[in-house]
This record gives structure tokens, sequence and C-alpha cells, in this order.
């Protein structure tokens, strides 16, 4: 930084206004990421003043942390510097909701629960699981390519909003429009119980069958079995209960017992599937594959302890949630390669930040690396936005 | 490097057959499916990945503009040579070259026809989702640099929700894989940048697709209107209901009379609109959307709404919807379709102010289009002979464009900007939107040497755009 | 560097308004037909498919190319099978562009070749007794083993030709009566057009033919004095036969769309063109026809799994796709399973197997593939050029399966003897 964090903070309280920067020392320390504090946070209030932010910033060479609702702040490779964090947080409005178009517009630092609450008038929702729901923001949604079970059924991130998955290494969201989806008439959940092969075979029946489940969760807890299966099912009252019945069968047939959830349980379950990739405390391993390849996967990889296991049949996705510890980070290597042999790959999703100092959490370098690093380069050419957290430390 | 050695390097790559130069084989590359016309100097048609590199850096070396062509079904001039050069085709990359049901994914070279993937898994029970109107001829390397869409995109999406990585050879002849197998490979998604960047980053020479599962059931209905407005209602009550059909298709009383000219099904000649209103899903999903479709549209009036009977009258319907285009010219030698967006809830304005242009520049137009997404698909219909009229048709065309921008929508949907459109890119993006769009080319093709002076509104040498040819004998068309 | 351009409007040559045809403008470049040619699917190359055909002939008319050996190359390719006409939305008349451009290039190939080609033409097809004549020499040539002295001398090429020739049968079908009465109610009276190689290369099939339509109700009327395909001789003032009958029937593909396109070849000849007109309109292929009245004959069971090759003159030059299928459907224990690509040429097209064979044996062999996958007993092909050349394929690339005319099943469920194959 070429200026002391004071000149910087009076420079952007001169064009933001006061209330838009703080150096108060508590609220620097809520701003951590991998336990490195930040020396001011910035909170804009409009799109201008995050432009206006950001050319301060650069103007003083600081570097910037995007900040929306800091869950997934333990995503990424440390920062390499963190001078300011600019908070979204109060760029929070509904632009507008075209209810007859499906559309909403949205300023990016609005958390998922308080857009959600507004569309429900409507009758309609953003289709997104992420975790924490109502702290997450929209746009940090989007930067972190924050896809839950659902989104075989309604579309990956990708596909509801565009330009995806920077991880704020290329610029700062301020507005978006996504695409709704109706509320449905009816949801419910069927969870069938049995040893791993049998629910193997019974996922794998399941998508032979014409059902289109919105999700399909695999898991177990810590211990080696039981393994139950999840799915979700949405739409007209009827088309519902011929899942349920069709379950029911399958489940027979796969010889294990199924369980109709009540609207606790069912609340309850698939908060625990949303929250699972970033709970605290934890390290969390994700394992992408073509979605037959994961019940292969999981016999090599599930003799370890103290591991949960929770596995996206849908969109072949699994989360390993592991002890924080030296041994859990040792088995990345093992999981890369188990999961490169099936054309898939594996990272570290989120991990204390002292876990994480020496390696690349993203995994194997892609293959278009060099590419990556020139359109960072064209986007920010000095490096400042969100240093060194993305693939490959950009 | 001359000329001659150039094509001698090229025969040397890809072998004598394959390298086209006389004026008798190169004139046939110079037009896609639009009315654009600029001749190449050299056509090549590579056999495979490591050909397409090697004449990549060839033409690198030469410095020649290299313009990649599928099928050339596009609509907006993407796979004219604007500036000459190489046109390479990729028509004879055409294997698919795996099928992995059990992931629901399949590999396919660029040259494979759409229609071919979902014929190769069709007796499985899968598909590929994205159905352009071309798609018996168009190629999923054209649909991925186009991200085409197609009517089935209500439901399921473009182009660029399919596909999970391409193989594409870079600038300097380097071979490299974006995205790949599965999604959220980490890193910027450079997937999703090359889809859509029609042929202006580089070559597509692999494709990772999505398959998609057959439904259970398919219920298609087909509304007939005796107002246009009445049907236009209707597209904005169904969605507001809370159905997302498969598909949601509008017909005009002039494409009818186009359909029913060229390759006739038998839609009615005297209605002003008809709706094909398409649901799949599970057979007790598609039975209660199909009879709640069907009462919004007798509360608007249509005067008879018919559900197929079976398979065979389903596809004649989609027949006739698919071969809309192509029946223009039963109606007029030429034809300039458009490509706008418009928010749904704004069709009957849309379609109003259509039929308004249409009067004020005394042009017919014949509007086929993806009702359910706000697509249009508007077709001045015109005859290039008539002096004065192409002019005309260029206004009217830049009228329905800057319409649908006032309305809150888009220049193309799902054509492309190619040459057709690239003037009026500016109307929907400002000045720092192209300028990041123009960062991602220059990472991608520092030379813009790659399908030059398309996509951004740089003046290119449009002297040279020949316009489809004038001489036509009188009396044709009626 | 500097490549040569071309500038728009470039005319390098002269115009040839003989070329600038109305359909050429009815063309939108949309590119549906690519696909569906035969040539394109093998070459992948734009000029050698239809829409790429249909922009040279433009650029013919135009001046912008000239009408040099290159460009007659891309238009003698086309086998004419007309796929590209039922796949075009905008129903662009590809064949008439086609022809009308070859008419303007002469005859393709050596001069020799053309003056062969120009004496089968003008001096043989229309003259049946010379033409029978030949065929008697061909006959004797292939039995008395002179064809097996000659196959061992000859040069690779001219062998293989050889080998293409069809084996001349025992006998000729030449009826003696002229008029061949219904068995059973009559219902109708039909004019059969027994064809100028028809009678000689299946005269067993214009035999069944007869049978059928007799066992069918229909009075046959063979008209004496055919020549090709112009037998029901309209010149020859309004034909008698024409203006009583309620059909002309033909059982070659070929000669049926040539017949229903009179109308259209004689459009400009004042003193013919409405009598032309009406006697296409009364042209039908023997299994449209049969399959418009019904059969009334009993049908006993073939029991028998074929596949069924559209003949190009007859799916895309007739549109005639249901019709025989649906009378092969209608024979009792007889399985039809359709193979891939079932209207797809099979490369015989007319002379094409001779001038252009490399094309031809590409298109068979293809489609003997696509027979093969179906696991079939026979091939029905209700036209002599395909039966000829599927016979052909299962020589050369197999399977060995029998090669039939629609009417040759039909006519085996209408008769007492049971013919199933053994």
């Amino acid at each position: 930084m070429k200026l002391t964090p004071d000149q910087l903070a009076q420079r952007l309280a001169a064009e933001l206004g006061l209330d838009a920067v703080s150096l108060d020392a508590d609220r620097l320390a809520t701003h951590k990421i991998d336990d490195k504090q930040p020396v001011l946070v910035c909170t804009p209030g409009t799109r201008d003043q995050v432009s206006a932010a950001l050319r301060l910033c650069a103007d003083a060479a600081a570097s910037v942390i995007p900040w929306g609702g800091g869950t997934a702040m333990a995503l990424g490779n440390p920062p390499r510097r963190v001078d300011v964090v600019l908070n979204t947080g109060r760029l929070n409005g509904v632009i507008e909701h075209d209810h007859a178009n499906l559309t909403v517009t949205v300023e990016s630092g609005i958390s998922l629960t308080a857009l959600q609450q507004r569309l429900a008038d409507q009758r309609q929702f953003g289709p997104f699981d992420p975790p924490f729901p109502e702290r997450s923001s929209v746009g940090g949604i989007v930067a972190a390519n924050l896809n839950g079970p659902r989104r075989g059924c309604y579309g990956s991130v990708r596909d509801l909003v565009i330009g995806i998955g920077s991880l704020g290494t290329l610029g700062i969201i301020t507005e978006l429009t996504l695409r709704l989806v109706p509320l449905p008439e009816s949801v419910s959940t069927v969870v069938a119980a049995g040893t791993f092969s049998q629910a193997e075979q019974f996922i794998r029946e399941l998508f032979r069958s014409r059902l289109l489940p919105t999700a399909v969760i695999l898991s177990n807890e810590r211990a080696h079995e039981p393994w139950s299966v999840a799915i979700r099912s949405e739409g007209f009252e009827e088309s519902v209960a011929r899942c349920r019945r069709d379950l029911d069968t399958l489940a027979v047939q796969a010889g294990m017992s199924a369980q109709l959830l009540s609207a606790g349980e069912h609340e309850e379950l698939w908060r625990a599937v949303r929250d699972f990739p970033l709970q605290d405390k934890r390290l969390i391993y994700r394992i992408t594959l073509p979605r037959a390849e994961i019940c292969d996967f999981l016999h090599r990889a599930q003799n370890w302890p103290d591991t949960e296991t929770t596995t996206d049949n849908v969109n072949g996705t699994i989360w390993l949630a592991c002890a924080p510890t030296k041994a859990s980070v040792q088995r990345f290597s093992d999981l890369a390669t188990l999961a490169r042999a099936r054309r898939g790959h594996a990272m570290i999703f989120a991990a204390p930040g002292d876990l994480k100092q020496g390696f690349e959490v993203w995994g194997d370098s892609p293959p278009a690396f060099s590419l990556m690093r020139d359109v960072k380069h064209q986007f920010d050419p000095r490096g400042l936005l969100n240093p060194g957290r993305f693939v490959g430390s950009l | 490097m001359n000329r001659e050695d150039l094509i001698g390097e090229l025969k040397n790559i890809v072998g004598d057959r394959f390298v086209l130069v006389e004026k008798e084989d190169v004139i046939v590359y110079e037009q896609d499916g639009s009315i654009f016309q600029v001749m190449p100097e050299i056509v090549v048609l590579p056999g495979d990945v490591e050909q397409v590199s090697a004449v990549v850096k060839l033409a690198k070396q030469a410095a020649v503009p290299i313009v990649p062509r599928g099928s050339g079904t596009g609509l907006a001039g993407g796979a004219v040579p604007a500036e000459g050069g190489i046109v390479l085709s990729l028509a004879r990359l055409n294997r698919i070259l795996k099928i992995d049901l059990e992931n629901r994914i399949a590999i396919v070279e660029p040259g494979v026809i759409n229609l071919d993937v979902t014929k190769a898994v069709a007796k499985d029970g899968f598909f590929y989702a994205p159905d352009p109107s071309s798609q018996a001829a168009c190629s999923i390397g054209g649909n991925v640099a186009n991200n085409s869409g197609g009517p089935h995109t209500l439901a399921y999406g473009v182009t660029t929700n399919h596909v999970l990585g391409v193989e594409a050879v870079l600038d300097d002849g380097v071979i490299v894989w974006l995205g790949g197998e599965v999604p959220d490979t980490p890193g910027y998604d450079l997937c999703g940048v090359f889809v859509g960047s029609e042929g202006t980053l580089g070559v597509v020479t692999k494709v990772a697709v999505k398959l998609m599962q057959t439904r259970e059931s398919v219920r298609t209905l087909l509304a007939i209107f005796d107002e246009m407005d009445n049907a236009t209602q209707t597209v904005v009550d169904i969605t507001a209901a809370g159905i997302i059909p498969a598909a949601l298709e509008m017909m005009d009383r002039t494409t009818i009379e186009a359909i029913e000219r060229g390759a006739p099904v038998g839609f009615p000649r005297d209605a002003e609109a008809v709706l094909i209103v398409e649901i799949e899903g599970l057979t007790e999903h598609t039975d209660r959307s199909a009879s709640l479709a069907r009462a919004i549209c007798q509360r608007n009036g249509a005067r008879e709404v018919k559900l197929a009977a079976d398979e065979a009258e389903r596809q004649r319907l989609w027949k006739g919807r698919k071969g809309a285009f192509g029946a223009m010219g039963t109606l007029a030698p030429n034809y300039y379709v458009q490509d706008g967006v418009v928010p749904r809830s704004k069709l009957p304005e849309m379609m109003r102010r259509i039929a308004a242009i249409s009067k004020q520049f005394n042009l017919r137009i014949a509007n086929v289009f993806h009702a359910g997404d706000g697509n249009l698909h508007p077709n001045i219909l015109f005859d290039m002979r008539a002096p004065g009229e192409l002019d005309r048709v260029i206004e009217a065309g830049a009228a329905t464009l800057r319409a649908c921008i006032e309305l809150g929508g888009s220049i193309t949907g799902e054509h492309g900007v190619g040459l057709e459109k690239k003037a009026y890119i500016g109307l929907l993006f400002n000045e720092a939107d192209l300028e990041a769009m123009a960062r991602v080319r220059r990472v991608f093709d520092p030379d813009n040497r790659f399908n030059p002076a398309k996509l951004f509104p740089t003046p290119a040498s449009c002297g040279e755009i020949r316009l489809q040819p004038a001489q036509i004998p009188a009396g044709l068309w009626i | 560097m500097e490549l040569l351009r071309n500038k728009p409007g470039d005319t390098a040559t002269t115009k040839v308004p003989a070329l600038d045809l109305p359909e050429l403008y009815q063309c939108v470049h949309c590119g549906l037909c690519l696909n569906q040619c035969p040539t394109y699917r093998a070459l992948h190359l734009e000029p050698e498919s239809p829409r790429g055909r249909i922009h040279l002939v433009k650029a013919a008319a135009e001046g912008r190319i000239e009408l040099n050996d290159r460009f007659k190359e891309h238009i003698y390719l086309c086998l004419l099978c007309r796929a590209c006409e039922t796949a075009c939305p905008s129903g662009v008349q590809y064949g008439r562009i086609a022809e009308t451009a070859r008419e303007q290039l002469g005859p393709p190939g050596s001069p020799f070749a053309r003056a062969v080609l120009n004496f089968v033409f003008t001096r043989l097809l229309p003259y049946p007794r010379r033409l029978r004549f030949v065929f008697n020499l061909l006959r004797l040539y292939q039995r008395s083993g002179l064809q097996r002295i000659a196959r061992s001398l000859l040069p690779g090429k001219l062998r293989e030709m050889d080998s293409m020739l069809p084996t001349v049968p025992a006998k000729f079908y030449y009826p003696v009566t002229s008029i061949l009465p219904a068995i059973g109610e009559r219902r109708a009276k039909v004019a059969m057009l027994n064809g100028c190689v028809m009678p000689l290369l299946f005269g067993d099939v214009n035999e069944a033919t007869v049978r059928v339509l007799r066992r069918n109700g229909c009075d046959v009327v063979l008209p004496k004095n055919q020549i090709c395909c112009g037998a029901l001789n309209i010149h020859n003032g309004e034909s008698a036969a024409a203006k009583q009958m309620a059909a002309i029937v033909v059982n070659s593909a070929g000669c049926g769309a040539a017949m229903k396109e009179y109308g259209y070849l004689l459009r400009d000849d004042l003193a013919y063109r409405d009598k032309a007109a009406r006697f296409s309109s009364l042209v039908k292929d023997t299994g449209e026809y049969l399959a418009g009245i019904g059969l009334v004959a009993g049908l006993r069971p073939v029991e028998m799994t074929v596949t069924y090759q559209d003949p190009c003159h007859l799916a895309h030059g007739q549109r005639v796709r249901a019709q025989p299928r649906t009378l092969l459907q209608s024979i009792p224990g007889l399985k039809l399973v359709e193979m891939d690509g079932a209207d797809r040429c099979c490369g015989s097209a007319g002379i094409y197997n001779l001038t252009h064979a490399d094309m031809s044996q590409h298109l068979l062999k293809e489609k003997m593939q696509a027979v093969t996958a179906t696991h079939v007993d026979a091939v029905v092909a209700p036209n002599p050029g395909c039966m000829l050349q599927l016979r052909y394929g299962t020589q050369r690339f197999g399977p060995d399966v029998k090669i039939y005319h629609l009417m040759d099943l039909l006519d085996r469920a209408c008769s007492e003897t049971d013919l199933t194959p053994k």
C-alpha cells in the first residue's frame, strides 16, 4: 500500500461518506480471511460507490477482498495480502422483480433468505441451495459458484446467471439478474436406509426409472454402515405422490426400508445437506466425478475414521467432512489421484487457515491455466483483487 | 510465405483433396444460412485435431484470417469469411467419440450433426436437449459457437447449459481442454466463455455434452387463434400460471402460409396465429399441465385446442415448425431473419410494434418464434431485385431490434451476432461491457485472426461484403 | 501477405440465361438438404451438396464462374436421387435445376463414352426390337461359356464392369394379347407400362404385376408399340388408351417419376401440354395404385422377414413411401423390419454405377451394411435399377439375401402355390 490505512480511510470516507468506512478493531476482527485481518473495512452503498472504492484502492495499491455474507471465506488459498475488505452488505436492494417473466434483478449483497422472502409473495423462488442462506449473499453465491443439491433439476449457478465462479478475482459483482422458478405445489422427501451395496443398487435403479427427483443424497455418519439415500420430489400433488409410490417399490426391491419424512424432518435434513460444505471446524473435501463413479470412489475411500460423507448423486459431487488435522490434509493427494483416474477432480473446499498453508487447495492445475492467468492479467493487471486465493494463487 | 507455398503446405497437412482453391469450389463457401457473401481464398477440411492444430499454426505464420465453419446453417453470417482468408470446414470431424449413458455424457467432434447425437442414443431412452430448427443439418460445433437454442430451450436451456467441456485449438496451435467431463472444474469458466464466442477465440475440436433421459410422457397441444393479441396473452398467462412447458412456439398467419405452401403439415391457413405447447415429464405432470394450458388457451379465446393424438401427429407439427425458415422461400426470394428477445410479458406489445413496422416500411414480416422465451424471429420478406427494397429491409430490421431493446430485451436470442448484428451490439452493451469482452478476446486471439470482423462493432472491409445476387426472373413470387 | 480477393460483383465470364431458373431463387440457403445428400455425406464437401450445386448453377447463370470441367464434375457427381427435395422446407425442385444444368453442359465422360451413351439413348432404348436383339446376344454370351472365358482374359476394370452385368433370364415378357381381363369382379381398367428393359431383365416381375392387378379386379391393357417410358405415346395424339383408363400403372419407379413429369416437360408445347398434364395425372406407381384401391384378393401367408428399400424415384420423386409398406404389412406372415437410411440412394442411379463407380460402390457398401444390421431374408425394392444394384451388392458385400420387387411378394401371397423360401 502506498498510503497508510488512515489516509486511505479518509479518501474513501470523503468520497463514500463516513458510514462506508471502518477502522474499528472489533469490526476488522470479524473480517479475517484465513486469520489475516484487514486494515480497513469498506461498505459502499451503491454501485457507483463500489466503483469509486475500487478506484481509490487501486490508486493506493491496496488489495481488495470482496465480502458478501462471509460464509465462504474459508474457500480458496490463503490470500497473499489483505488490505481492504469490501463488504457488499449495504447493497441489499431488490431492483426489479419481474414476476411475469420469472426474473429478478437484485443488488449483490442481498442475502438469499431475504430475497426468497420477497419472492414468496408471488409464489416464486430462486432455486439456489447454498450453505447458510440466511447469511450468504447472492453475489457471493455466484462468485464462489455455490451449487446445491437441486441443481440437477433447476440448473447450476452458471445456468441461472451470467459470469460466474471467479471468486472475486476479476471484478466485483454489483447487480445480478436471476432466473426464478414457481414454488412447487408439493414437496416431499423419502429416505431409504440400508447397506452400502443396497444403496448403490437403489440409486442405480432410481436413475434407470423415469422419475425426476429434484435431489438424491447418499450419506452416512462417521460409521461405515448404515447408509441412507434421501430423495426429494417436487411438483404437482399427484406427481409427488406417484414418486413416493415408485420409490417405495424401488426401496423394497433393493431390500431397504423407506420412510416418508415429516415436514420438520424434511426441513432438518435439507438444512444439514445444504450447510454441510461450509460447516465450521472441519476440513471439507469436494470431489466431483461423473456420477456413476461415485459409489466406486466411495468404496475405495470410505474407510476413513472420523469422516462424514454426503454425496449429491444427481450431480456427481462428494463432500467429505474430516477432522481438521494434518493427517486429514495428507489424504489430499490420494483423493486427487482417485478422482483424476475417474475423470474428475478433488479440492479442499474449506479448512481452517493454518491447515491450508503451503499447498494448492484447488487441486490439480487446470490444463488451461496460462489462459486463466492471462485473463486475470487483463482484468486485474496489478493483482489487487482477492490476491492469491484463486486457482494457482491468481 | 506466398500463396502457392501456403497452399502446398496446407496440402501436406490435410491431403490434396481437402484443400480447395478453384473458384468453382470455394465459391460455395462464400455464404452460410444468412444473406451475406464473401468468398474465401482457400477452404481447408482437416480430418483430425492434429491437422486443425497444424493448419492454425500455419495460418498464424502466414498471417491469414481463419474462419471456422460447421454446416453453414447460421443465420447471422458467422461462417462468412468477412476478410477472406481460410475457411476451416470442420465437416469431416464428425465422429461421435464416446457415449457414456450411465454418466449421461457424450463426447463428439464438432462436425457431428446435432440430430445425430440424439439419434445415436434415442433407442436407449436419451436425447441431446438443444434442438435448433436446423438440427437435421447444423453441427454441434456451430451450436457451441453460437450458443444455439431451439424450441425446447424453455425447459432445458441453451447449448451452454449442456456443454461440460470443449477441446480447443488456440491461436498458436496448442490443443487444450476447457472444462471437462464433470462440472465445476476449478478456475475461470473458460468453457463457458468459449460457448457463444462465434469462432473468435479458437477452434473447437471436441465437445463433451450432457445427455438427458427421455421423459415418460409428452403432451403436445396446438392452439389456434383468430387474434394475435390473444395468442401472445396466452403465452404470458401460461408461464405466469407457473407452468413451464418444454416448448412454447408461435407462428403467425404469414408463416403458416409459407409452411403450407412449401411442405404442408395442415396448419389452418385462415388463423392469425397458432401456438404449439409441449409439456414433458411424468404422466401425472403432463396430464395436469396440459389441462391447465388448454384452459388458459380457451380462456383467451382460442378457436380450437387440439392435443396431438400420437407421435406421428406430434412429429408433423414439429416438422412444420422446424421447416418454417426454409419455407420462407415460397413467399419471397429473400428473407432477413431477426433474432430479438423481449421479456415474455412484453410480447403482445412487441407483436403490435412489429405489425406497425411492417406497415411503416411496407414490408411483409412473417413471425415464427420461441414465444416461451420471448425470443422473436421476425422474417422480413423481400425481393432483392426491387430497387431500394434492401435498404428498407435493413432499416426495418434495425427498427425491430431497437424496439426489442426499448422493451427491455436483447438483439440476439440464439443466432449470434456474426456479421449481421455487429453494428447493433452497441445498442445493448456500453463501452465498458464491450471492453471487458475485448479483453477476453485479446487473451485468446491477440492477432485478431479468428473470424475477424465479427461480433465486435469494429468497422470491417464492409464494402466487400456482397449481398445475395440480384438477377431474378419476374413472375415467380405470387 | 496479400491473397487474391474476389471482388463483389465479379463477372468472370458471360452470363448464362438458360440457367437462370426461377427454382434457384426459391433456395434460401438454409442447408437442411446437406445431411440428406448421399454425396455430401460421403465427402463432406459443400460443392458436392445440393445447396452447393444450386449455388454453383446460380453463380454460372450470373457469369461469376465458367461452365468448365470442374463445374461439370460437381453437377455430374450428383445421383439425382432428389433426397434433397424431400428435405427442403421451401419445396425447391432441385431435380429440375440439375437436369437443366446437365442439358447445358452436355453428357459427361470421354467423347467415346458420350458416343456410346448417345447410341444407347437414341438408337437402342426407343426400339424394342433392337433392344431385344442386344439382350439375346448378351444372354448367349452369358450362357455359352464365353463370359467365363472373357473374364479370365479381361483387364481388371473391364472385368469388374463385366461382373456388374445382370444375368439375362431365360424368358422375356412380351404377352401376345394386349388386354388381360380381371379375375373375379371387375373393378377398373388400367394401362400398364411394360417398359424397355423390364420385360427383358424382369419379365417375371411384369408377369407377376399383371397377375396381381388382375386378381385384384383390374383389366390390364398392355398397349402395343411401347417405347422407352413414352410407350403410351402421348405424341400419338390423344392416346386412345389413356382416355378410358382409370390409371396408367408403372412398376418401375424411374419410369413412373418421368411419366409424372410429362406435364412439366411439355409445359411450353402448346399443342400437347394439356394432354401431357392430363396424362401425368393418371400415372400411378403400381404399389401406390393398389394401396389406393385396396387389395381384394385373398392373401396367403408368406413367412419371411424383409426390409424395404425406398427407390429414390418413388420416395423422393413421387413421394410414395407409405403405400408399398402398407401392402407388405398386409401380407400375413411377412415381417417388415426398417433399415437405417431406407430412403437413402443405393448408388444405382441409372447409369451412375458405371460413370461414377467409386461413389456408387461406396454407397452400395453402406446400404448393404444397413441391410446386414436388420437380419432379414430379403430386400424389397420396387424398381429395376435398385434391384440390379442390390443383387450386385449381395454378391460383392453380402449379406446373402434375396432381392424382390414388391409385386413378386404380392404375387406369391395372391397365388395358390406356396413359394416360401426353403
